[in-house]
């Protein structure tokens, strides 16, 4: 089975982006496709915990949570926009692993597709 | 070699469109098999009925909608991105009620299923995202 990375560029609700996003992760998921996501610039964002959306928007952190039942299991983040952002790990849901652009760089070869958003 | 395209841009607002469908035109032309595009997000705007391109512009969706009658193209809308949008097809709008429908010839209404098969089944997969 082909492997697919979705990447993830755009914050949580500027648009629908995050939404739609988290939609195909789970559709590819649910076919069986090996699924990995990549958070880079502000799409940090949409994994940022104690999130207070507007009324009418959706958490975009609490979908995180399922991810572990579609097996969804490998979250990574650009360690240097991490930093960028004055973030670290400790403020962010799913448990990522923060990774240089060395490793970034294998992570991109490793998956068949690769999916923006 | 397949290949199949993912579009999120929006016709005339976002460049990548136009790009996606220059892309397609040319694979077509150099004889490759455009096995799907599939439009999410804002891409499924190419698929509307009522748009009028401007007369001194490309006509962006007449050129999408020929992919499909005129070359064999599977051309597939997301359709939680397309219900969300008012784009719907005469099925959706009995279903939902709705008086009108909008869905160009040629252009078919489905799952991110669509999505996942094609990148599976082609040798490459190319967004032209938003």
């Amino acid at each position: 089975m082909k492997s697919t990375l979705i990447i993830n560029c755009k914050p949580p609700y500027s648009s629908l982006s995050a939404k739609e996003s988290q939609d195909t992760s789970l559709a590819f998921a649910a076919f069986g496709v090996p699924v990995a996501l990549l958070f880079v610039g502000d799409g940090i964002f949409q994994l940022l915990n104690n999130q207070q959306p507007a009324p009418g928007q959706k958490n975009t952190a609490a979908a995180v949570d399922s991810y572990s039942l579609y097996e969804i299991d490998e979250l990574y983040v650009s360690e240097a926009d991490l930093m960028n952002r004055g973030l670290s790990l400790g403020d962010l849901v799913g448990n990522p692993k923060a990774i240089n652009n060395a490793e970034m760089k294998a992570l991109l070869a490793r998956f068949d597709n690769l999916l923006t958003y | 070699m397949k290949i199949a395209v993912h579009v999120t841009g929006s016709p005339y607002s976002q460049q990548s469109n136009l790009t996606a469908l220059r892309f397609c035109q040319a694979v077509i032309q150099e004889g490759k098999q455009l096995s799907r595009v599939f439009f999410s997000g804002d891409g499924v705007h190419s698929a509307t009925n009522l748009a009028v391109a401007p007369q001194d512009e490309a006509d962006l969706y007449a050129e999408w909608q020929e992919l499909a009658l005129k070359h064999d193209v599977d051309l597939v809308v997301c359709i939680s991105a397309c219900l969300r949008r008012g784009i719907i097809n005469e099925e959706e709008a009995q279903r939902y009620e709705k008086t009108n429908h909008n869905l160009k010839q040629g252009f078919v209404l489905s799952g991110l299923g669509q999505l996942v098969e094609a990148s599976i089944e082609c040798d490459r997969l190319v967004t032209f995202g938003s």
